[in-house]
C-alpha cells in the first residue's frame, strides 16, 4: 500500500502544473464566451432581437456549456498518459518492478489528475465569474461553483475514457484519440439511450442549478456517480486485460 | 541467491523461453549471453516479477518470486534495457520517488541517496533534471536507483547497449565495483562478449533454452575451440610457419598476405606467449598479435551447435563432475543443456 502513496504524493506533486494549464485554458474559453456576449449587440444588425439575456447569469451559463466542451477535451488531454505515457517513456518496467500493481499506478495516476481536473475547473469557474461580474454586474458566486462542480463529473469522463484507452494503447496520441471517441460516444449515447447510462445523461442539471433548482438534485447526481463508477470498473477490466495481454512490452 | 529452475513464456505460437534453469550463488556476477531475440529480456522480466512464467519456478534470495512477487521484489534491481528514468525530475528526486516507492525510511533514504550519489559520481548533477542528462550518465542514475532500496540481487538487462566506449567501459566498471564492494549479487544479460569476459564470473549462453554454463574460459575449452590468431610480421617466411607448428598447442600455420595465421587449441593465453617466444627465437620480427576472443568462438560455436562441447554431464552420466553449479549436462547434439 505504501507504494500507492508514494505514488499519489509524487502524481500530486506534478499535477500542480496541470492544474494550472487546466484553469489557464478553461479561464480563457470561459472570459473569451464572456467578452463575445458583450459583444454581440455589435454585431448583430441594427434593430434585430437579442438572441441571449445581457445578464452575469447569462455569461456563466455560456461558461458552464464551455466546460461541457472544452472541458471534456482537456480531461481527455489529461487522461490519455495515464499508461501509455510510462510505456511510452520506458518508466512502466522499473515501475512494475517495484512492489507496486499496475492498478495502484493506475489508481493514483488517474486520481491525481482528476484532482488536477477538479482545481482547474474551480479556478476558472472563479474567473470567468469574476470578469462576468465586472461586465454586466452581480450574479451568484455559490450557484456558479455548484454548477461548475456538477458539470464536473460529466467532464471526468473524458479523463476515464482516455486513461482507460492509455491501458490498451502503446502511445499516448493513439490514447488520446481512443479517449476522445468513447467520450463523444458516451455524449451521443445520453441523447439517445436512457439517462442513467452514460456521465452526460444529466447534463442540464448544473443549467438548473444556475436557474436556482437546487431541489431534487441528490438522486441525477447519484446517477452520475454511478455511471461514473462503471466508468471507471471497464478502465480496470481494459486495464487487467492489457496486463494478461502483456500489452506494454516490446 | 537466484534459483530459476524450467522457465517457459509463450507468446501465442511463439515460444521465447523453454526450459531454462540456471542459478547465480550470492556475490556472484553472472551473465545471460545470447543472440538478439534470445530469451535474455524474457527471462529477466520473469525474475523481477514484471511478466509471469507459463510455468516454471523462480526463487529470489529464499522467496518464491512467482507466489510472492511483493517481497521478492525488495530483494532485487532492476535495470531495463532502455534506461529510462523521470525526465521531468531532477537525479536525486529520481532515486527519492524510487526510495519512497520501495518503502524506504525518510531517515534512511536521504543518506542512502547521497552515497549513491556519491558512489556513481552524481553528486554534482543531483539537482539538474534527468532530461539534460547524456546517455551514460542516465545509464548510471539508472543502475543508482535500481540500488536505492539495497537489494541483495542486481539485474542488468544489456546495461551498455547503446553507450559509446568510453560510458560503457565505465558502466562495466561500476557494474564490477557494485559486485565487488558492496557485495551484491549481479545477473547481466548481454549479447556483448567482451563484457561478459571481463565482467562475469559465469556465463550462460542462451538460446530459447540454456545451451551451456560455466566461467568463460572454461566454456572455450568445452567447446575444443579453435581460436585463429594473426601474427603480423616483418619477415614472413616459410620457416617460421614450421617454427609456429612446432608449438604445443598450434594445431595449424599458414601465411597470408604477410601474416601469419596460427589455430590454438586450449587456452590462448598460455599458447600465444610460448608462440612468440618461439617465433622471436628464431629471428620473427613481430610487429603485432590479434586473436579474436576464446569466448567468442565458444559462443558462436555453441549457439550454432558446432564443434562438440566437451562437457561432463551431471552425477551418474560418466563424464565426471560438470564445472558448473551442477546444472548442465551435455546433450546428444554436442551441447550443453540445462
Amino acid at each position: 500500500m505504501r507504494g500507492i502513496w508514494a505514488l499519489l504524493g509524487e502524481e500530486l506533486r506534478l499535477s500542480a502544473q496541470r492544474a494550472v494549464w487546466t484553469a489557464a485554458a478553461l479561464s480563457f474559453f470561459g472570459m473569451a464566451g464572456v467578452a463575445a456576449l458583450k459583444m454581440l449587440p455589435e454585431l448583430l444588425p441594427e434593430g434585430a432581437v437579442l438572441p441571449v439575456e445581457m445578464t452575469a447569469s447569462e455569461a456563466v451559463r455560456g461558461y458552464v456549456r464551455t466546460l461541457y466542451q472544452i472541458g471534456s477535451l482537456v480531461s481527455v488531454m489529461l487522461g490519455m498518459d495515464v499508461v501509455s505515457g510510462e510505456v511510452e517513456g520506458g518508466t512502466l518496467e522499473p515501475l512494475l518492478s517495484a512492489p507496486v500493481s499496475v492498478g495502484s499506478v493506475f489508481l493514483a495516476k488517474l486520481a491525481a489528475r482528476l484532482a488536477a481536473l477538479a482545481a482547474g475547473v474551480a479556478a476558472s469557474a472563479a474567473v470567468t465569474w469574476c470578469y462576468a461580474v465586472s461586465v454586466f454586474g452581480p450574479t451568484d458566486l455559490a450557484r456558479t461553483l455548484a454548477a461548475s462542480a456538477y458539470a464536473l463529473l460529466p467532464i471526468s469522463s473524458g479523463a476515464l475514457c482516455a486513461a482507460g484507452a492509455s491501458a490498451l494503447c502503446r502511445s499516448q496520441s493513439s490514447s488520446a484519440l481512443l479517449g476522445a471517441a468513447a467520450t463523444l460516444g458516451l455524449f451521443a449515447a445520453s441523447r439517445v439511450g436512457p439517462r442513467w447510462l452514460t456521465p452526460f445523461g444529466r447534463a442540464e442539471l448544473a443549467y438548473e442549478i444556475l436557474d436556482g433548482g437546487l431541489g431534487g438534485l441528490a438522486r441525477p447526481i447519484v446517477e452520475t456517480s454511478l455511471a461514473l463508477l462503471i466508468l471507471l470498473a471497464a478502465d480496470l477490466a481494459a486495464l487487467l486485460a492489457a496486463e494478461r495481454m502483456e500489452r506494454w512490452w516490446g | 541467491m537466484i534459483e530459476v529452475s524450467g522457465l517457459v513464456k509463450r507468446y501465442g505460437s511463439v515460444t521465447a523461453i523453454e526450459g531454462v534453469t540456471f542459478s547465480v550463488g550470492s556475490g556472484e556476477v553472472f551473465g545471460l549471453l545470447g543472440p538478439n531475440g534470445a530469451g535474455k529480456t524474457t527471462t529477466m522480466r520473469i525474475i523481477c516479477c514484471v511478466i509471469p512464467p507459463d510455468a516454471g519456478s523462480v526463487v529470489v534470495a529464499g522467496v518464491d518470486a512467482l507466489r510472492d512477487p511483493s517481497r521478492a521484489k525488495q530483494s532485487i534491481g532492476y535495470l531495463p534495457e532502455v534506461p529510462s528514468v523521470y525526465s521531468r525530475l531532477t537525479v536525486r528526486e529520481n532515486l527519492e520517488f524510487f526510495a519512497r516507492l520501495y518503502g524506504v525510511p525518510g531517515g534512511e533514504a536521504e543518506p542512502r541517496v547521497s552515497r549513491l550519489l556519491r558512489f556513481f559520481s552524481l553528486e554534482e548533477r543531483a539537482d539538474q533534471l534527468a532530461s539534460r542528462l547524456s546517455k551514460g550518465l542516465r545509464q548510471r542514475l539508472a543502475i543508482a536507483r535500481a540500488l536505492v532500496h539495497d537489494p541483495p540481487v542486481l539485474l542488468l538487462d544489456e546495461p551498455t547497449s547503446g553507450l559509446d566506449p568510453i560510458s560503457a567501459r565505465e558502466v562495466r566498471d561500476l557494474v564490477v565495483r557494485v559486485a565487488r564492494e558492496e557485495g551484491k549479487t549481479v545477473l547481466l544479460s548481454t549479447h556483448n562478449l567482451f563484457e561478459a569476459e571481463q565482467v562475469c564470473d559465469r556465463v550462460a549462453i542462451i538460446r530459447r533454452t540454456i545451451l551451456a554454463v560455466g566461467r568463460p574460459r572454461e566454456l572455450a575449452e568445452r567447446a575444443s575451440i579453435r581460436v585463429p590468431v594473426r601474427v603480423a610480421l616483418a619477415n614472413p617466411s616459410e620457416g617460421l610457419v614450421r617454427v609456429a607448428l612446432s608449438v604445443q598447442g598450434v594445431t595449424s600455420a599458414k601465411l597470408e598476405s604477410g601474416e601469419l595465421v596460427a589455430e590454438l587449441e586450449g587456452d590462448p593465453d598460455s599458447v600465444v606467449p610460448e608462440l612468440s617466444a618461439a617465433l622471436v627465437a628464431a629471428g620473427a620480427k613481430i610487429l603485432s598479435i590479434r586473436r579474436t576472443s576464446s569466448l567468442e568462438e565458444a559462443f558462436i560455436s555453441v549457439v550454432r551447435g558446432g564443434p562438440r562441447v566437451r562437457s561432463r554431464s551431471v552425477g551418474g552420466g560418466g563424464r565426471g563432475p560438470d564445472v558448473n553449479t551442477g546444472t548442465a549436462e551435455m546433450s546428444g547434439e554436442g551441447v550443453v543443456r540445462a
